[in-house]
């Protein structure tokens, strides 16, 4: 993050390819294009590439290959870009190990904020080894799917800064979290007009979440520290 | 034999012909058995004509020489023992000539004017008491048997028209039915016509007119499914490739330097975009890959709200803090998504509630806007109505789908969306679900 990532953009349209470039170039960001996935393993070997955004839907070998075949041998993070409503390929190729997605039509901004944040996880160190569903209480946060379910089997809808902000927490079960630390965590999931802060989103998910609210044993506020995520969390 | 059926047996004129057919024949065999019936049944034996023979029977006596009436008479009576023969004295006889009764009349008639009749006792069920005043002043009585019934003509047609009033009715009807099921199967199945659903073609049976009507149908359905479906792909076609030059759009607009025009750029663009999604989650509607599963109702219709109170709108949720229902997640979210952006639209505040018993769960959008009239509220529920005020596609009034998703999404979770009036003004929006067991899935 010091200095500039290295972005390779896998787009076919070639005007959106150019515009991306174009506004990560002018977010202090070196980008390298592609129009499909055939020169990706030469364009990784040849530059030390940071992130890849990488379109589903690509000409010749689709953006899912292209997301399997980058992982088998490299865990350079990956965001790819969907059409709306192709659910299935969008969890597909998170399970394939894409790290964010974005939809089309998309918010370059909001492109700029998730290659941040996927970049910040990245270099942090990827949480994401310990499993794919993480379990709290007869809880299951799954991952991928973003998907949070009850101890009764039923799936609690979450938005995506809420998703992102307990999965924060749950990634690190028993440690005080400043209000910084998970505006950072959750910005990319935030940016754009639909920031809150921290306290909004903590307060909903515990209205999801705590049996008692107002009485909350789930997340609990440290006096001027943050929020302490307090049940012990194991993969499940 | 497959000539003759498919020269008459096929076709309705046939059926109908043979139905006549069929009925004379057994109209015609219900009489014939009928009187063969009756010609020999003992009900129907031939009258004996009473007066005649009590005539023959006087006269014989008559002829007797005076001593040896009483043995005739003896003799008549042991032979016709119905006619009650006894010696009688001989009465002033009236002249019976000129009686009203019929039978008296011809017994009369046959004995001649030298005979004179009288009656004993009035008429009862054995018959006619009479005495017979010979011409020499002699007398006898006798009994003049009651008139048997008249012989029973009007019964066996009475049954026979019984009969063929009964089974020309009943044959009628069963012909009325044979032909009628097949058209009001058809008819059925017309109004069940279902552009979505492979099986439900019109089914080929019954006569050969209904069956080419049904072919007919049927290859219509295909065409005119074919047509939509070519429309279908078309519109989803246009809508999904409309993207890549919004997302251009979307992009080249970020380097507008000046903020006013490229936010006046970002808000079409962003209608555009909202436009196109409603196309495809319209056309996707129904097939969604997306499980049954479920869900925390209580926590999707708070985030809804939770969004739109970040839009800045007043929403609010009335309702149980956890309520489990299987249903589609996001699907669901969505419907309720599109109540909610159609009741901000037309009110200021806006209340969803969550209601949910045994048998249903009831997700109500309520707001506090002008409401729609009774007569426009199922024209709402369609595609691509707009109330009036928002026909202009300023704002997020968008193609009019919102709505038709809503329903759309309802009845795939075998629910339905309905339009009511709200008890203070406004309009509320019901999504009723039925309660599936949690188990499922």
């Amino acid at each position: 993050m010091s200095k500039s990532p290295h972005i390779l953009v896998v787009e076919d349209d070639r005007d959106i390819s150019a515009l991306v470039s174009r506004y990560l170039r002018a977010n202090e960001c070196r980008v390298t294009a592609l129009p499909d996935g055939r020169d990706l393993d030469r364009a990784t070997a040849d530059h030390r590439i940071d992130l890849i955004v990488l379109d589903l839907m690509l000409p010749g070998e689709d953006g899912l290959a292209v997301c399997k075949r980058v992982r088998r041998h490299s865990q350079v993070p990956i965001i790819m870009l969907t059409a709306r409503g192709d659910d299935v390929d969008r969890i597909l190729g998170l399970e394939l190990g894409a790290d964010d997605y974005l939809t089309k039509p998309f918010n370059p901004r909001e492109l700029l904020a998730r290659i941040r944040a996927v970049l910040r996880r990245a270099a942090s160190g990827a949480p994401a080894s310990d499993g794919i569903v993480l379990g709290f209480l007869g809880w299951r946060l799954n991952r991928v799917r973003r998907e949070l379910h009850n101890a009764d089997g039923a799936r609690v809808v979450l938005t995506d800064a809420e998703f992102s902000l307990l999965q924060a927490l749950c990634e690190r079960p028993g440690r005080v979290l400043s209000r910084d630390q998970l505006l950072d965590v959750t910005q990319g999931r935030m940016a754009g007009e639909f920031e809150r802060s921290i306290d909004i989103l903590i307060s909903r998910l515990r209205r999801k979440i705590e049996a008692d609210p107002r009485n909350p044993s789930i997340i609990k506020t440290v006096r001027s520290g943050g929020y302490l995520f307090t049940p012990a969390v194991a993969p499940a | 034999m497959s000539f003759v059926r498919s020269l008459f047996l096929d076709r309705i004129g046939g059926q109908i012909a043979i139905l006549i057919l069929l009925s004379l024949l057994a109209i015609h065999g219900v009489i014939t058995v009928s009187l063969y019936v009756g010609r020999h049944g003992e009900r129907f034996e031939p009258p004996r004509d009473s007066p005649a023979e009590l005539a023959a029977v006087v006269k014989t006596i008559a002829a007797e020489p005076e001593a040896g009436r009483p043995a005739a008479i003896a003799r008549a009576a042991a032979v016709f023992p119905d006619l009650h023969l006894t010696p009688a004295a001989p009465l002033p006889a009236t002249d019976l000539a000129m009686t009203n009764d019929r039978r008296l009349g011809f017994l009369a008639h046959r004995l001649g004017p030298a005979f004179r009749l009288g009656p004993l006792s009035g008429p009862d069920d054995q018959g006619e008491r009479i005495v017979v005043v010979f011409p020499d002043g002699d007398a006898v009585a006798a009994t003049l048997p009651a008139m048997p019934e008249p012989p029973t003509i009007a019964g066996p047609i009475a049954m026979t028209a019984l009969f063929v009033i009964i089974s020309v009715t009943l044959l009628g009807l069963w012909a009325a039915r044979s032909l009628r099921s097949p058209l009001s199967a058809f008819a059925q199945a017309a109004e069940n016509f279902s552009l979505d659903d492979k099986d439900a073609t019109l089914p080929e049976r019954g006569p050969q007119e209904v069956r080419a009507v049904a072919r007919a149908l049927n290859r219509m359905r295909d065409r005119i499914r074919t047509l939509v479906e070519d429309r279908t792909r078309l519109f989803a076609a246009m809508s999904h490739d409309l993207r890549t030059p919004i997302t251009r759009l979307r992009l080249r607009s970020e380097f507008i330097a000046d903020a006013e025009l490229r936010g006046q750029m970002l808000h079409d663009l962003d209608q555009m975009k909202a436009m196109t999604e409603s196309v495809l989650s319209f056309l996707r509607d129904g097939q969604s890959r997306e499980p049954m599963e479920p869900v925390d109702l209580a926590c999707s219709l708070q985030t809804v709200c939770d969004q739109f109170a970040d839009m800045g709108y007043a929403v609010s949720y009335e309702g149980p803090a956890h309520l489990s229902a299987v249903a589609r997640a996001s699907e669901m979210q969505r419907a309720v998504i599109n109540l909610v952006d159609n009741a901000v639209r037309h009110g200021t505040r806006t209340v969803i509630r969550l209601t949910g018993d045994g048998a249903a769960v009831r997700i109500e959008v309520a707001d506090d806007g002008p409401g729609i009239p009774d007569a426009s509220k199922m024209a709402m529920l369609e595609p691509f109505a707009r109330g009036d005020e928002a026909r202009n596609l300023d704002g997020w009034a968008g193609f009019g789908l919102g709505l038709a998703i809503a329903r759309a999404i309802a009845e795939a979770h075998d629910g339905a969306l309905s339009l009511h009036d709200g008890a203070a003004g406004g309009l509320i929006a019901r999504i009723t679900l039925p309660v599936r067991p949690a188990t499922a899935h």
